[in-house]
Order: C-alpha cells, then sequence, then structure tokens
C-alpha cells in the first residue's frame, strides 16, 4: 500500500497546535487571558489549551527552543489562524494585552504575541463550523467572540513540492488550490471544520536534529501509530524523533519538503496507558467521534 | 478607581484582609473535580494538572483543588462532601445558567426564590455550590492570565458556612472581618466581608467537627490573603485561636492555618513579592494584581 492510503485507513484528523517559548507560564497568560482560549491543564512547562472541539492548542518550554522569530507574515513558516465571530473585539483584548498589530493579508489580521510569534485572526464567516457547545473537555467556554482555531498558514517557498507533498504523499483532501495557495482539509473524522493553507514565501528549513528545535508543529491524531511510522519509513520520508513512547500515546513527526515540522499521534485507550491515570476528556472526545464516523461509515 | 480590594484595617485586629484567596477542596482527584468545575460549570482552569489545580472564582480570587496524595494520616480525614462551607457564584441570569447547567446533566437539587433566586447543585464530591441571581452585579474585567468566566457568571459572591452557631461564629470572624455595610438578608442568618466584594454567611445548619489536626487533614479551608503575614499572627495571637499549623512557609508565601470553634479551617496568606520567591518563578497574574492595586491605592 502507498503512504497515502495507509494514512486514508489511519488518519483520525487534526489534533494539536504545539508552540514551543522560553517562558510558557508567561506566553500561557496571554493565550488564556488575551486571546481567551480556555486553559484544560497546564503548568510549567506544558499548557493545553482547548481550541475548539476537540482541537488543542499546546503551549511547551521544556528545552530552549529556536531563537529565530519569524515575524512577518508574508515569510513565516507556520501561523495558526483563530476565527472571530467579533474580530474588532478579539484584537481590542490581544492589543489590550500586549500584542501588536503587524499586518493584514487576505482579511487575516496578524498578531505578534509577546513571545515575538504570530497568530492570525479572521473574521467567522458565520458557518460556525467549529462550534460545538455540546463538547465537554473538561474547560470552561471559549469566549463568545471566538470561534476557535481554524486553520493553518504555512509560508513556503516551493508551492507545488509542497502541495504534492500533502496531496500524494499524505493523502490529504485538497479543497482548491491555484498558483497563489492549495487550501486542505485536515480536520478528518475528529475536528471537522480545520483547514491546512499553503502560501509561497518563506525560506526551507533545515532538518532539526530533535523536534525541540522548532518553534511550531502541527499534530494529527491516527489511529495505528506504527502503521503510519513504518509507511514513512518506506516511502524514505524525513523523520525526526522517531516513534516517541509516551505513557499514554505515541508519536512520530515527519518534514515537509520545505521542512515544516508535521507529527502522527496515537493517543491510546486507557487499559493500554503504562501508568493508569485518568483519560483526558478531549482524546475520549476524539475517540469517540472517530468511532462515530467509522460506525456510520461501515453502515 | 474604586479598589475591589479592602485596605482599610479591620478593627479591633489590624489583620488589614486583602480579601477572599483562595477556596480550597481537597479531594481524591483533583482532575476529575476540575474537569466539572470548568467543563460544567464554566470556571476557567488557571494552571493546574493532578494532583492541583486552580480554577478562577472571578477577579482574584481562586478555587484551588487538591488531590490527596500523601500517607494515610496525611490525607483529609473527612471523606466526602466539604462538611458545612459551600461557595455561592452570582449569575447574571440565573434562568439562563441553570439552562446551561442542566444541558450539561447537572440536576438542581434545590431552588429557593426567597430573596434573590437561589440554585443549588452538588459537584461530584458532593460539595454544594449555590448560584445567585445577582443581574446587578458586573463580570470581573480582570482575568488572571486565564479565559474569561462564562457570559452568564460574574465569578463568587460568598463562602456560605452551615453551621449549629451561626452568632457565634460571626462573633468569632468579626474580631478580624469586616461587618457588611448592609444588613444580613435573611432572619437568623449573619454576614461579614472578606474585603473583595466577597461575603462570609453564617446560615443554621451543618455539625460541629474537630479541628483537624494538620492542614493536609483539613477537607476544605478558606485562606484571607493578607500583606504580612507575621505582622498578621502577632496581631491574631491574643485572640485564643486553635492553631491548625503555623509559620508554613512556602517557595512564594507564608500561611498560618486555624480551627474556627465548629472545626472548619480557615488560613492567612502572605504572597511574596518576587524579589522574595525561594525558587525563582513567574508570579502568579492573581497575586501580582493584588500587588498593582496596593501600590496604587498607596500611590
Amino acid at each position: 500500500m502507498q503512504t497515502a492510503d495507509i494514512l486514508r485507513d489511519n488518519l483520525a484528523g487534526l489534533g494539536w497546535y504545539i508552540r514551543r517559548t522560553p517562558d510558557s507560564a508567561a506566553l500561557a497568560e496571554w493565550y488564556g487571558g488575551a486571546l481567551g482560549l480556555p486553559l484544560i491543564r497546564g503548568r510549567v512547562p506544558v499548557w493545553f489549551f482547548w481550541a475548539a472541539g476537540s482541537l488543542c492548542f499546546e503551549l511547551k518550554s521544556d528545552v530552549p527552543p529556536d531563537s529565530r522569530r519569524y515575524e512577518n507574515p508574508d515569510s513565516a513558516p507556520m501561523v495558526p489562524v483563530f476565527a472571530s465571530r467579533r474580530p474588532e473585539v478579539t484584537l481590542a483584548r490581544l492589543e489590550r494585552n500586549g500584542g501588536i498589530v503587524v499586518g493584514t493579508i487576505d482579511g487575516d489580521v496578524y498578531v505578534r504575541d509577546t513571545d515575538r510569534q504570530l497568530i492570525a485572526i479572521r473574521p467567522s464567516n458565520g458557518a460556525g463550523s467549529l462550534a460545538d457547545p455540546d463538547v465537554n473537555v473538561g474547560a470552561s467556554p471559549i469566549p463568545g467572540d471566538l470561534e476557535g482555531w481554524l486553520s493553518t498558514v504555512c509560508r513556503v517557498p516551493d508551492l507545488a513540492a509542497e502541495l504534492r507533498f500533502y496531496r500524494d504523499v499524505l493523502g490529504l483532501p485538497l479543497i482548491d488550490a491555484d498558483a497563489t495557495k492549495a487550501t486542505f482539509s485536515i480536520g478528518g473524522d475528529v475536528s471537522a471544520g480545520a483547514r491546512l493553507e499553503l502560501r509561497p514565501g518563506g525560506d526551507a528549513l533545515p532538518q532539526p536534529a530533535t523536534r525541540e528545535e522548532r518553534t511550531d508543529a502541527l499534530i494529527f491524531r491516527v489511529d495505528d501509530h506504527d502503521a503510519v511510522n513504518a509507511a514513512f519509513k518506506a516511502a524514505g520520508l524525513p523523520i525526526v524523533n522517531d516513534g516517541i513512547r509516551f505513557n499514554s500515546a505515541s508519536l512520530t513527526y515527519v518534514l515537509s519538503p520545505s521542512g515544516r515540522l508535521v507529527g502522527f499521534e496515537e493517543r491510546f485507550e486507557p487499559a493500554d496507558y503504562k501508568t493508569p491515570r485518568r483519560e483526558f476528556l478531549e482524546d475520549r472526545e476524539a475517540i469517540r467521534r472517530r468511532k462515530r464516523a467509522k460506525g456510520a461509515l461501515s453502515a | 478607581m474604586s479598589l475591589p480590594i479592602s485596605t482599610r484595617k479591620c478593627e479591633p485586629v489590624p489583620l488589614a484582609a486583602f480579601g477572599l484567596g483562595v477556596v480550597l477542596l481537597r479531594t481524591a482527584s483533583a482532575a476529575r473535580l476540575a474537569e466539572w468545575w470548568a467543563g460544567v460549570v464554566g470556571l476557567p482552569i488557571i494552571r493546574g494538572r493532578e494532583p492541583t489545580f486552580y480554577l478562577s472564582l472571578g477577579d482574584c480570587a481562586v478555587l484551588e483543588l487538591l488531590a490527596d496524595q500523601g500517607a494515610p494520616d496525611e490525607r483529609s480525614a473527612d471523606a466526602g462532601p466539604a462538611p458545612g462551607l459551600h461557595i455561592q457564584l452570582d449569575s447574571l441570569d440565573l434562568a439562563d445558567t441553570a439552562r446551561r447547567l442542566r444541558a450539561r446533566g447537572v440536576e438542581i437539587a434545590h431552588w429557593s426564590e426567597r430573596g434573590n433566586a437561589r440554585a443549588t447543585l452538588c459537584d461530584p464530591d458532593g460539595n454544594r455550590v449555590d448560584i445567585r441571581d445577582n443581574p446587578q452585579r458586573p463580570a470581573p474585567e480582570f482575568l488572571p492570565g486565564c479565559a474569561p468566566l462564562p457570559g452568564d457568571l460574574s465569578g463568587i459572591s460568598a463562602i456560605v458556612r452551615r453551621c449549629r452557631d451561626p452568632e457565634r461564629l460571626a462573633r468569632y470572624y468579626g474580631r478580624f472581618l469586616s461587618p457588611p455595610a448592609k444588613a444580613a438578608p435573611h432572619p437568623g442568618e449573619h454576614e461579614l466581608e472578606f474585603g473583595n466584594a466577597v461575603s462570609l454567611i453564617f446560615r443554621p445548619g451543618g455539625t460541629v467537627r474537630p479541628p483537624a489536626r494538620r492542614r493536609s487533614n483539613a477537607r476544605t479551608a478558606m485562606i484571607i490573603r493578607v500583606a504580612d503575614h507575621d505582622h498578621a499572627c502577632e496581631a491574631l495571637a491574643g485572640l485564643d485561636l486553635t492553631v491548625v499549623e503555623k509559620n508554613v512557609k512556602l517557595g512564594s508565601a507564608a500561611l498560618s492555618y486555624f480551627a474556627d470553634p465548629e472545626g472548619q479551617t480557615w488560613a492567612i496568606d502572605e504572597r511574596y513579592a518576587p524579589e522574595r520567591f525561594i525558587t525563582p518563578r513567574r508570579e502568579f497574574a492573581e497575586d501580582r494584581e493584588i500587588r498593582r492595586r496596593l501600590a496604587a491605592f498607596h500611590a
């Protein structure tokens, strides 16, 4: 089987955005108090915010990360885009708390956080695709103006090569593409509405020795990490941190042609945890959604 | 700007209480309880993961959920619901809040129309929570580095002490907490103020319990912020208080714990300025805000 076929069988959908920073406690105050993301759990060095559905936005300061900052929206390798129903309210809150608006591209307002890393605020189209008031991941509600983490914009030096990687190698569904952009649906069964947008710009990044060298990464949820990992190896993809085993998960990162870091993580069922602990509600929610979708497919 | 904290010296004891700082609930699983208080009631998590979670009660007041993890004799002596202490939250629209809670599977245990309408519910440990209709009280503007309270809630307005002898307890606490500007709302009840728009209401009911042998045996505690722990201890020394643990020096705070005549643990808590921290770390947002307000007041 091709990598794309194996991933198509195993890809549950988007799971996490990871942003590394020297002081995660300081930045957590901004993402919580200014952006308004509800915290699920967190203390130095790791903070998990709820970003809609079963999506998480994670801040980490486990090791000294890359000190480079990509403050130009035209070339930043990876920027999370948050949908807002009332952008003026969200932006005012961000600016009041030290966020700096650095520019607007295609309606997205780019804001520098207090660690000089970028996020973007996009006016919600009103479809409410991320809104799911019945979800309980153990966090307080997302504030009324904010809809959640809608998309990720990756600026890449070779748009065609990157498009081929996500479409042909990973098998992600392409929504639309032209000479200036390509948009993928990456939500899968667990994060409906989530998007990956490729735009020209930025530089190719060298292969890191470990994931911690990068400030930003996307992580997908997969059903069978080992199968996906084997497929990546068979396809000769550049792997970073091969098969990390956590208490309740396995994770492998690969690099896109321009060196953007993309992870694939399987969260185990509680019976398979090395050390018993309470299952995280966002994992339970993601697994519930995945099972529901698979059941619907088989029916 | 009006200060939401009191800086007046309470008579006759110059405790200089800056308000209710923390309500502590001990539990078997802090994560499980945090999922309920955050995911169901909607209190934003400020920081934490097992064994301790800190949630915002509005403005600078914090709910601390702490899992018993020590040896058996260091655990909370009383299993089950908090004896005689519950939190009262204010709702801008109680009917709305009740609808939201019922949609999350909450059973309203009691509904009272006496005075301001009030709904009583219980958390998974059986701790009672009152939610009072109070459309006049705006939501706090200050966020301690976390998401805002849900739009229908404006935060804690009181700790309700169910007690055998409300008058006696009112006399006991009245030696260092202030009387309210207005009279107690209901016959048979007594009320004092912590100093940050949070009251301590004594309501008939509950049982007398022996004082905790040490602070880790206390099932619950209400913790009052003071400017100077040692000075406050000196001031309290002549009041013949039952001491649970005195001069507990932590990395960034000093506390002393006492038991009231019906066995409820309470404490005074001085949070140091960062230059006095034993282990350097980022100052908590709520502590920083209190220091900022005090500085502004004294200026």
